[in-house]
């Protein structure tokens, strides 16, 4: 008899178990010192290494079970079981290890990242297939990440390096957050605004298409670091020439060179999608729409829009996400943001005030991510669910 | 940097049609001119110190320095070769390998979860990534390579994957039925079928390459970033405008000449 084998959970189990072999967590004795690091086993805290072991032990031979619902219910449980027990070690074995030192902190080290790797794998190659409906789905995967933010506020992180750093900087984290948010938002609106007429102008007049491409991919071609540093020296001219533009705020550092080239680099996908847009719309389906009767705006209103909108938003959401990177570099030419908090770790060489930086950026641009793209799927009509992929 | 596909939705009038071919011929001209002049010109003055030096103290008048002192233009420009040469080239023989691996039978149970990670990959900012090399292998420029080679690895694979599963299954069935085997139908059919698609990937992979390595002189990698950063620190825009110009002109120039190989190619279709 042959055993089948399922190997996304295999390899997920594999690598979970490999986990439990690296470095789990570093201890430090204050904010620059190097980290001793400590093994799971030998954490002074926590469940018991044979428990994850236990775990992985079973996914893995539930990976040479028949594929039926209940078996994936189980791998899905295990994997969150896993990822459970990393975190619940992490933050007992922190509170322990750091109690007896004035400054100690801890930081996740090789092996706990691996084991999230590990748990994604075993959660999402389960769950990619199964039988239930979006938002349950959404729900079930972001599970871990609500434990996570749960220990965050209840404060068993504490312990945690990122957290202390975070925790030192409560009041600037909210407004650096809220700058950043505001300049990727206000860069993608206004790149809105100029992107979806140049679409539709490449559209309707063919002449213009090539100049019009041509214009907004080079301008995503420049480097962003490039292009924020080209925007420099015109503007700072400008603003010595016209005190008036030096009063609504536009000087060659700070906000002003940042939205400009952060405007221009999010053109690209928006453009692209306005135009991809109105090119999915068939002229079949326009004349049958004629045929049976439909005026001019109820053709609009029932059959240009539901087809071009889903397409033109998944550009603003291609967008976005890039407005948010982007936004994070513009902190080189003083336009604050979370980015602020990244160059000023690496200028301190504090690896936990990176982290901190690097965090909420990513988290930031997952969640506008997977946001925009559940709004793009409920505005899709059934007919076009083909055109969009995931 | 996508394929558009030419809409042909209304005819065009007789002088439409001349605008048209006018507006696109002369932007295939203008446009390669134009880079060769700033190749040419990027290296002269690299190679000439004293000749960027005037042509600087020109447009900026009244400053102080006009020269990066630490290194020359023709060793920044060099160190953002390597940098982005090493990871990049790493990145497609992985990225190429890896999105082969997951389309054959051995490997297609991890397609689902490479394609997930991939893309949830694709969504963290290039500089966080890189930024993120600091803490996990510190300073200098090996960690910079590597953040660089992990993050260039995503648009090769995805576009490999996607390359790969676009080839049109009848062109596969015919390759069997003439007797090649699985090794011969990959490399002398699926591949040459998917190579535009996967140009395509690499191109893109190339350009964030290098405008990541740019910001990599934050993290010690060197290479254009520094003079960039430098002038922005020193507020000397004369050394920022000289890195800011020509991390530019590299960018176009390998732009263009993957827009070129990935046109070289043939264009997979399938009447399905």
């Amino acid at each position: 008899m042959r055993l089948a084998c399922e190997k996304t959970t295999a390899l997920g189990a594999v690598i979970g178990i490999g986990a439990l072999s690296l470095p789990f967590l570093l201890m430090k004795e204050n904010r620059v010192a190097l980290g001793v690091p400590y093994l799971y086993h030998a954490l002074p805290s926590g469940p018991h290494v044979l428990l994850p072991l236990t775990l992985l032990v079973l996914s893995l031979a539930a990976a040479f079970l028949p594929e039926r619902p209940a078996v994936r219910a189980a791998k899905i449980v295990l994997g969150q079981l896993y990822l459970a027990v990393m975190l619940l070690a992490l933050s007992l074995s922190g509170a322990v290890l750091v109690a007896p030192e004035a400054f100690g902190r801890v930081s996740p080290s090789a092996g706990f990242w691996l084991a999230v790797l590990a748990a994604y794998i075993l959660i999402q190659g389960s769950l990619k297939n199964a039988p239930v409906v979006y938002p349950v789905r959404v729900f079930i995967g972001a599970a871990p990440l609500i434990l996570a933010v749960g220990l965050f506020l209840g404060g068993s992180l504490d312990s945690w390096a990122v957290v202390m750093e975070f925790a030192n900087r409560r009041d600037r984290f909210m407004s650096e957050l809220s700058t950043h948010l505001s300049i990727s938002l206000t860069a993608v609106g206004l790149a809105t605004l100029i992107g979806v007429p140049l679409g539709v102008l490449a559209w309707k007049q063919r002449y213009l298409e090539k100049p019009v491409f041509g214009g907004v991919n080079g301008l995503q071609t420049i480097p962003s670091l490039a292009l924020f540093g080209l925007m420099i020296a015109p503007l700072a001219y400008l603003s010595r020439q016209f005190p008036l533009l030096r009063e609504l705020g536009l000087r060659g550092i700070g906000n002003a060179p940042a939205l400009i080239a952060i405007t221009f680099y999010a053109l690209l996908p928006i453009t692209r999608n306005a135009y991809a847009g109105l090119a999915a719309i068939e002229t079949g389906v326009i004349d049958s729409g004629r045929g049976m009767g439909m005026t001019r705006v109820e053709l609009m209103r029932y059959v240009e829009v539901p087809i071009a909108l889903p397409i033109m938003l998944s550009g603003v959401r291609v967008s976005t996400v890039q407005a948010i990177g982007n936004t994070a570099v513009a902190a080189l030419i003083g336009a604050g943001g979370l980015g602020a908090f990244v160059f000023q770790g690496l200028g301190q060489g504090a690896p936990d005030l990176i982290v901190m930086g690097v965090l909420p950026i990513i988290a930031l641009s997952i969640c506008v991510d997977r946001g925009l793209a559940v709004i793009i799927a409920v505005l899709t009509p059934p007919g076009q669910k083909d055109v969009l992929d995931d | 940097m996508m394929g558009m596909s030419s809409p042909s939705q209304h005819k065009l009038s007789a002088r439409e049609r001349f605008r048209v071919r006018m507006i696109m011929g002369s932007a295939d001209v203008v446009g390669p001119v134009l880079l060769v002049m700033g190749v040419v010109t990027l290296l002269w003055l690299a190679a000439n110190p004293s000749q960027l030096e005037a042509v600087l103290r020109m447009m900026f008048p009244g400053r102080r320095g006009y020269l990066y002192e630490r290194a020359s233009l023709m060793t920044l420009l060099g160190e953002h070769l390597v940098l982005v040469a090493v990871s990049g080239s790493a990145a497609a023989v992985v990225g190429i390998s890896l999105g082969v691996l997951v389309t054959r039978s051995v490997g297609r149970d991890f397609l689902g979860i490479v394609r997930d990670l991939s893309s949830l990959a694709q969504t963290f900012p290039p500089v966080a990534v890189l930024a993120l090399a600091v803490p996990a292998l510190g300073f200098g420029f090996k960690p910079a390579v590597v953040a660089l080679f992990v993050y260039s690895i995503l648009p090769v694979l995805n576009n490999t994957i996607s390359g790969l599963e676009a080839v049109p299954p009848d062109i596969v069935e015919a390759s069997r039925g003439m007797g090649m085997t699985p090794v011969q139908i990959l490399f002398f059919t699926e591949l040459p079928v998917a190579a535009r698609v996967i140009i395509a990937g690499v191109r893109t992979s190339v350009v964030i390459n290098i405008g990541t390595a740019t910001i990599g002189a934050v993290v010690g990698a060197g290479g254009l970033g520094a003079i960039i950063i430098s002038g922005l620190v020193r507020d000397n825009y004369a050394l920022v405008f000289t890195g800011a110009v020509s991390a530019a002109v590299l960018a176009f120039s390998a732009d263009w000449c993957f827009a070129r190989l990935e046109g070289s190619f043939y264009i997979a279709r399938s009447d399905r």
